[in-house]
């Protein structure tokens, strides 16, 4: 029910996404398709949805709450990592699954009018072992390397109710963020 | 006594807005969600400006923005949106609750400083 294009313009907007929420200010990153599932190593994950009525996909993205982590999304947020609670650590990684699906939402408004997003939700990893018990038409795993942080993962499974085709081109997607729009 | 409220119910943007602000010499106070909001410019007159997110448990910014005009009855102060979602069905909303803008996450604060210190009158 998913047309290739489709697929192909759900990862390419996902990966966009990607790269304006998850990789700090000037810094080099380059975003990988995984062939294969693996066992990701990282122990949580944060998940979104974003919905039409003609689909729903998920977003996860694979997270340990160590240093190394905390020490990216410190950088990714311009905070000392050193003021960094708990709770702001969390919420930093929570938004940023929420940024990045946010973009994603909001790109996809442009095929699909009538769409809504969650709110993120912080989940153990190891519940991504059933994500084929929802009979997804699409599941890509994708990984993010960047100068200076830990490989993150993230897997995209989307569950189509309908025949799906629309194409998205690299060259059409610009970026309008953060400028204000004023009525 | 602020001239900015930032309200968001993450503590990431809430101190990526309002340490940006405060870096520029804005007077900034801080809301977690709509309700909270809501108080905070009642108990605090010299508000000038509300910038929050959307989408937030208890209270979201749209019908916060709403309340602002029918339940505190305050038409003065400029409200303005800064969230991911970017529907139209939503900005209409916005428009007939009154708000004076809407900007699309991520925050670039750059970009909007000078009309933000214009809506304050910094």
């Amino acid at each position: 029910m998913l047309s290739q294009s489709a697929k192909d313009g759900f990862d390419l907007l996902l990966t966009q996404s990607l790269k304006n929420s998850l990789v700090p200010s000037g810094t080099e990153a380059q975003i990988l398709t995984l062939t294969e599932s693996a066992d990701f190593p990282e122990k949580q994950m944060v998940v979104l949805t974003v919905s039409s009525y003609l689909f729903r996909l998920m977003v996860m993205f694979y997270f340990s709450p160590n240093d190394a982590t905390r020490s990216h999304f410190a950088r990714l947020n311009n905070v000392d990592e050193a003021e960094m609670s708990e709770q702001t650590f969390m919420d930093a990684i929570a938004e940023s699954g929420n940024l990045c699906c946010g973009i994603l939402n909001r790109d996809l408004g442009n095929f699909f009018p009538h769409i809504g997003m969650s709110t993120p939700n912080v989940i153990d990893k190891n519940c991504a072992a059933y994500l084929q018990k929802l009979n997804s038409q699409h599941i890509q795993h994708f990984a993010i390397d960047m100068d200076g942080s830990p490989r993150f993962h993230v897997s995209l499974c989307v569950s189509a109710y309908a025949d799906i085709d629309f194409s998205v081109s690299a060259e059409e997607l610009g970026s309008d963020t953060g400028e204000l729009e004023l009525f | 006594m602020a001239q900015i409220l930032v309200v968001d119910d993450s503590s990431t943007v809430r101190a990526e807005v309002g340490d940006f602000l405060k870096k520029n010499g804005l007077d900034v106070a801080l809301a977690v969600d709509g309700r909270d909001g809501l108080t905070k410019l009642k108990g605090d007159p010299s508000i000038k400006l509300v910038v929050s997110d959307v989408n937030m448990p208890n209270m979201d910014g749209l019908t916060m923005a709403e309340k602002i005009r029918s339940e505190l009855g305050n038409a003065a102060v400029n409200i303005i949106m800064l969230t991911t979602e970017n529907s139209p069905i939503m900005k209409e909303r916005g428009k007939a609750a009154g708000i004076k803008g809407w900007i699309v996450k991520p925050f670039k604060g750059d970009a909007v400083l000078a009309t933000f210190k214009k809506l304050v009158g910094a």
